[in-house]
């Protein structure tokens, strides 16, 4: 591995966390406009900075929250064990916290990769041994980075992809997530070593418990390190306009449970759970790329079967889909 | 992507420039930057500070040598015992205008807030809170807060941001306002809930050299202020509650009033003591409950019923005889206030007794037996049996409170700020009665009495201070007004809509108009027309129904997130409070540099202090227009001020006994204040007024008003000495008010402390009819109206505003508690549910107007827990329907606690039915509504559904309007406004004189 590498990474790392952070800035822009049409914007391309601006407000604060703990931390809250983590993995590696983000937000997450790439490239150009820091790269991929990017890409795939200037704002957000995890799949192959064995919170089997209601199922549903991945806002709308079923509004467990609802009132619990299974289905293939997506798969396949089972009850009139 | 694509995207990154990190100072790690510091647990207890209250509690603080390091287990990990260290930041509360203090648990980690207790060493609320202070953390950590600045994308309303950079949003800003300033001084606008602060942003708009202060006084406190202002030249009462012998109330003060907390204590601590409390309310409020005694008026009549126990006093000679003779202007009585006793309605043979002891003719004696007589001749028709029959309480309780306030001697504490004063069309003349017992018992200034705000308040000055502006807006003071108390801001939207002017840039700070005004729709027209408002800019910590029509919502901190320095007249004492943000202080104790407090703050949050500096300084960043002088460094020329360089300079050099206490502990100033977040100039401070006052008197007037060769005021000459004297025209308290007199209102009701009929006077309300009384303004405990909206922990004590009404109403409308009722009021109605209680008078329904929060879309503006889903519709014919959608509901997020909401009902907001009802003198809304009818609602109505025709609301409007006094044709000097009159802020003396063409006149 080579000083321009190490170099190159950390830049990218560093513009990619920016415009997580921040958003598509000007300055940022004349940063991409740098990188090789395709990558994310056309030298040329015309950019309504408005527009990106409010997609990311409106991706990121409101519909999927690019951030570590919501994905794995066993409540899906944020601020907890999860961000405290990656809080010390920071500091273990001398990094304060970030200014204006918590620390496990996507764009604080590739700024902390563009600092340990960014010290590797200092260490190689002085000819310091950078082993070190390579066990801290090793550390932040495999303990953080790797064990949510894939899903958070695969739950953005629901959202168009396209590049700056592309019809639909938030399309350059989608495609420059996936830039992200090429960049960092890229790495770890690079860093070298094993990525180690990790679970999920364990399993909550919602359907052993008899007061499990539509609700609680929902709640399942909507919590990413139960149900396997990300079930966005979108999603759960699309959900209801394929099945023809009304939508209710709310948090997202209430959009799911609102539709469960009226998927027992219409008796399409099954088609319901087909459709979900589809969703399922799409997760499955996403996190394919990732060598440390074992975990989620299983999870996903567990919910799979959780969903059959409901469908199966739902066709024999079984007590699982009680409200 | 192709692994060659991914090789020329990282190809192309050498291109480009890496950002140099900042140098370190200490150990480094491997890229050259700063190492975090540790600490660990030293397992050796420390004994905390014990301090025993006066009502008898104890408490137990850390102590404060041991604040900078700190070490408590994290309870959060209980039963483990996990030591978390932290470093005690001092810190003052921004959730009302009390201003306690608060002590911040900063963790010496991570940086983030654990916790806010009280500060012992706070000279007002002396380590103790109410609920409102340590969920100052739910604030912070508020998943729902604006963390960055964002700027409108789509049409105003639609709902769509960007978030921006500080920068971005300063320069545009900054640059709309140096071309207004450029053209005109009315142009900008600031306009302020409760500042929360006592000079800072004055100074600055001040620095501006614009007209542009517009507060909120006039829906909060305008009528209290014009009767304390009228007597004494000060607009607020200090009452000493903890030394009282009787504690009168004109409120629910004790639970909810202004200064809440610190007046809560002392009245307990009063009590306990032995004194008495008495309580005006018609509704039983937690403070009625805790009263020896109980008058229940029905509102506009506690005037009366306050002069009834003036008439027992003078009648059996238990007032302070002494104490008149030497401190009220009698003698302008005696001269000017024949005419005026004449001309009244005064029934004849009383006119003829008040009128025998007057002196007849120019130039004749005055002595005070003539006053004596006459003033119990005037007052001899307020007897208990008037006061019985017009507040409808029974006469044997007037009498019991008569009997306490003449037990109290010159220790009667009292008190009214928002309540009868602000309820009722001359409502001020409640404050000018209640403060009338003061003075015929002589308690004025006393151990126990009733102090003046400015002997209790202190604001320091700064280290440069800017002249007063020579500009006038009309859109703040109009002539229909000359006497207000202070800007007309909540008839704005009708000012707009009549064509009176336009407003460049409006700030909303910490405020949101379009909810808290009344007659809302007006304001939300308002708002949405650019044409009328060219640039709204929102400085708010939370989302509101008014930033959601706004053009920039920049997010301001909330207490432990800013600096501020305030000071309250909470007591007999004096003292000043330093508000910080906590987790910068705590960072730089840690050696860690802090440019700008938003780089500490959650997000971008940031302080208005630092923002307006920087706001100011890009307005007019090459000093042309002499502006940014007031924001530049005095250490470093030609540098923005910093707050470290503001601060130390004001405590250096500004605030009394400050450095020499510093010094004592080793300390600078600033230090000093950073570690204790508060310092008391004076543990009391008696009779002021009565200071003697070097110098020699030139001349002096009638009354006694001395001054020096010069022409300058030196004070009064009272028996052959000149003392301090109070702020009036006269130096004495001002029974007789010539200011009243000259400007317009010279009639005896207005002239001195006496009744005026309310426009909820019995002879208004035709309960026959079915027509009540609603009475909206009466706080909670635990919220303050938008400010408190966010915190989860206070919705959870209370979050409902049901409709209180009497058994014997709920009986005729067949309605019991839970059902829904429709309250029409003159401009509209709404449908809240029915509380059936005996705790409120028949023929009145009570509800309060500190909740009822609503949003537009489903996940922004506002948080889901304390705000309802709702959406608006128009009729295109001035009608308005605000439609409740859903209530609050759980939600996961950051914050664990959301998923526990339990509530779906947060209230309803009835201001939106209220029509703008200002007082023809002081300005104020009177809040107090006629209910047309009131009646169980049908099927079809829902809760909190609103409707509003706005036709009906300027009809309305041009209606009150029509009650005020022009100062174009009352004026007696050409001039706007009584030049001693205060103003928040005062512009030169030649604004003052009258506009050559006044709106509305041809």
């Amino acid at each position: 591995m080579n000083t321009g590498l190490a170099l190159a990474r950390s830049r990218g790392y560093a513009l990619l966390g920016d415009l997580y952070s921040h958003g598509l800035t000007e300055r940022s822009l004349a940063a991409w406009r740098q990188a090789p049409a395709g990558v994310l914007a056309a030298p040329d391309a015309s950019v309504d900075l408005e527009a990106t601006a409010e997609a990311h407000t409106s991706l990121f604060l409101i519909e999927l929250p690019p951030l570590e703990s919501a994905f794995c931390a066993p409540d899906g809250l944020l601020g907890g064990e999860v961000t405290d983590a990656v809080r010390r993995a920071r500091a273990h590696a001398g990094l304060g916290d970030p200014l204006d983000e918590e620390p496990d937000h996507l764009g604080a997450e590739l700024s902390w990769l563009a600092f340990l790439t960014g010290a590797e490239a200092d260490a190689r150009r002085d000819a310091v041994d950078a082993t070190r820091i390579l066990e801290l790269q090793r550390e932040a991929l495999d303990q953080h980075l790797l064990r949510w990017i894939p899903q958070l890409v695969t739950a953005l795939s629901g959202f168009s992809e396209g590049g700056i200037g592309d019809e639909g704002a938030d399309a350059m957000y989608v495609r420059g997530a996936r830039l992200a995890q090429d960049l960092i799949l890229d790495h770890r192959l690079a860093v070298g070593g094993t990525t180690p064995v990790w679970s999920l919170p364990a399993t909550v089997a919602v359907l052993e418990d008899p007061r499990t209601g539509l609700r609680g199922i929902a709640e399942h549903l909507c919590l990413p390190c139960q149900a396997g991945g990300y079930l966005t806002r979108t999603a759960i709308t699309r959900l209801s306009r394929s099945l023809d079923l009304p939508m209710t509004f709310g948090a997202r467990p209430d959009l799911l449970e609102g539709l469960f609802c009226a998927a027992a009132q219409y008796d399409r619990i099954p088609d319901l759970c087909t459709a979900l299974d589809t969703v399922l289905g799409t997760w499955d293939a996403g996190y394919a790329a990732s060598p440390a997506s074992g975990p989620w798969c299983d999870r996903v396949a567990t919910t799979r079967g959780m969903l059959d089972r409901l469908a199966r009850a739902s066709r024999s009139g079984g007590g699982a889909t009680r409200p | 992507m192709k692994a060659s694509a991914l090789e020329s995207f990282l190809a192309s990154m050498l291109g480009l420039q890496r950002p140099v990190p900042a140098p370190a100072t200490g150990p480094t790690n491997v890229a050259g930057e700063a190492m975090p510091a540790y600490s660990v647990d030293p397992g050796v207890p420390i004994p905390l500070t014990e301090v025993h209250h006066p009502d008898g509690r104890l408490s137990r603080y850390p102590p404060p040598e041991h604040w900078a390091d700190w070490v408590e287990h994290d309870g959060a990990r209980w039963p483990e015992k996990v030591p978390r260290r932290y470093t005690l930041v001092p810190t003052i509360c921004f959730n009302c205008e009390s201003a306690c203090g608060l002590l911040a648990y900063v963790d010496k980690t991570t940086f983030e807030v654990r916790k806010f207790e009280g500060n012992p060493a706070h000279p007002g609320s002396r380590g103790r809170n109410c609920a409102k202070g340590p969920a100052t953390h739910n604030q912070t950590y508020d998943p729902e807060r604006i963390l960055y600045p964002l700027k409108r994308v789509g049409e105003r309303g639609e709902g769509k941001w960007k978030r921006v950079s500080w920068d971005e949003a300063l320069t545009d800003i900054s640059e709309r306002m140096r071309e207004s300033r450029k053209v005109r001084r009315t142009g900008i606008m600031y306009h302020v809930g409760r500042p929360g602060e006592d000079h800072y942003t004055n100074r600055v708009i001040t620095a501006w050299g614009v007209d542009g202060h517009n507060s909120h006084t006039n829906i909060c406190s305008a009528a209290s202020r014009a009767g304390y202002a009228f007597w004494s030249g000060a607009d607020r009462p200090s009452p000493d509650h903890a030394n009282a012998r009787t504690v009168l109330l004109v409120s629910s003060h004790l639970e909810t009033g202004h200064y809440f907390n610190p007046h809560a204590q002392r009245i307990i601590e009063a009590k306990m003591n032995g004194a008495k409390i008495i309580t005006l309310d018609p509704r039983l409020s937690n403070t009625a409950a805790k009263s020896d005694c109980w008058l229940p008026t029905w509102p506009g009549s506690e005037s009366t019923l306050l002069l009834s126990i003036a008439n027992h006093l003078l009648r059996t000679g238990k007032w302070d005889r002494e104490f008149v003779r030497r401190w009220v202007n009698w003698r302008t009585f005696l001269t000017d206030g024949a005419s005026v006793v004449r001309a009244s309605g005064l029934p004849e043979a009383q006119k003829a007794a008040v009128l025998s002891a007057m002196p007849g003719n120019e130039g004749a004696e005055l002595t005070f037996e003539q006053f004596e007589t006459a003033l119990k001749a005037l007052y001899a028709g307020f007897t208990f049996e008037l006061a019985a029959a017009e507040s409808q309480v029974d006469i044997a309780r007037i009498e019991e409170a008569a009997r306490y306030v003449a037990q109290a001697g010159n220790r009667l504490a009292a008190h009214v700020w928002r309540s009868a004063s602000m309820g009722n069309r001359g409502g001020w003349q409640a404050a000018r009665c209640l403060f009338f017992l003061n003075v015929l018992t002589g308690s004025v200034g006393t151990e126990g009495g009733t102090s003046l705000n400015t002997w209790n308040k202190f604001v320091p000055k700064a280290y440069k201070s800017p002249p007063a502006f020579d500009a006038w807006n009309e859109l703040h003071m109009p002539h229909e007004y000359p006497l207000a108390f202070y800007e007309m801001s909540f008839l704005l939207p009708h000012f707009l809509d009549e064509g009176r002017g336009d407003v460049d840039v409006y700030f909303t700070r910490v405020y949101n108009p379009m909810w808290i005004n009344p007659d809302g729709f007006m304001w939300m027209q308002a708002l949405r027309d650019p044409e009328k408002i060219k640039c709204h800019v929102a400085l708010t910590p939370t989302w509101n129904e008014s930033a959601w029509f706004a053009d920039y919502v920049l997010p301001m901190g909330h207490a432990g997130e800013r600096h501020d320095l305030m000071s309250q007249e909470t007591h007999s004492g004096m003292w000043v409070g330093f508000r910080q943000p906590v987790r910068r202080v705590a960072m730089e104790r840690a050696g860690k540099k802090v440019k700008y407090t938003w780089e500490s703050n959650p997000g971008e949050v940031w302080e208005e202090s630092e923002f307006w500096v920087d706001l100011t300084w890009r307005m007019d960043p090459d000093g042309s227009l002499g502006i940014r002088q007031w924001v530049e460094s005095l250490k470093e020329p030609g540098t923005p001020v910093t707050q470290d360089e503001y601060w130390a300079w004001m405590f250096e050099n500004s605030v009394p006994g400050l450095p020499a206490a510093a010094k004592a502990e080793g300390l600078s100033p600033l230090a000093y204040m950073r570690k204790y977040g508060c310092f008391e100039l004076k543990e009391t401070n008696y009779l002021p007024y009565e200071h003697v006052v070097p110098g020699t008197a030139a001349t002096v007037s009638a009354e006694g008003l001395a001054t020096d060769a010069a022409g300058a005021r030196l004070g009064v000459l009272v028996d052959g000495v000149v003392r301090a004297g109070f702020t009036t025209p006269s130096g004495k308290l001002e029974f007789f008010s010539p200011t009243l007199h000259d400007w317009g209102w010279p009639e005896l009701e207005y002239t001195v402390p006496w009744t005026l009929d309310s426009h909820v006077h019995p002879r208004e309300i035709d309960r026959a009819k079915g027509e009540m009384i609603l009475l909206p303004n009466f706080r909670l405990p635990h919220l303050i109206h938008t400010r408190s909206a966010n915190a989860k922990w206070l919705y959870e004590i209370g979050h409902t505003n049901p409709v209180w009404i009497h058994p014997e109403d709920a009986t005729r409308l067949g309605v019991h508690t839970g059902e829904l009722l429709r309250v029409e009021t003159e401009i509209g109605w709404f449908i809240d549910r029915a509380w059936v209680t005996e705790g409120i008078k028949p023929g009145m329904i009570a509800m309060s107007h500190h909740l009822g929060r609503w949003r537009l879309q489903e996940d922004t503006g506002g948080n889901k827990g304390t705000t309802a889903l709702a959406s608006l519709d128009e009729d295109g014919k001035g009608g308005h329907t605000l439609h409740m959608l859903k209530g609050a509901q759980a939600w996961t997020g950051p914050d664990p606690d959301t998923a526990r909401i339990w509530w779906k009902d947060v209230g309803v907001h009835q201001n939106l039915t209220h029509a703008v009802q200002p007082d023809p003198v002081s300005g104020a809304h009177c809040w107090l509504q006629k209910a047309l009818s009131v009646r169980k609602a049908v099927p079809g109505e829902r809760h909190g559904d609103v409707f509003v025709d706005t036709l009906k609301s300027r009809e309305l409007y041009q209606r009150w309007l029509a009650l005020s006094r022009s100062a174009v044709d009352h004026s007696p000097n050409g001039e706007r406004r009584p030049y001693w009159l205060n103003r928040p802020l005062k512009p030169v003396r030649g604004a003052f004189k009258l506009p050559e063409k006044p709106f509305g006149r041809t």
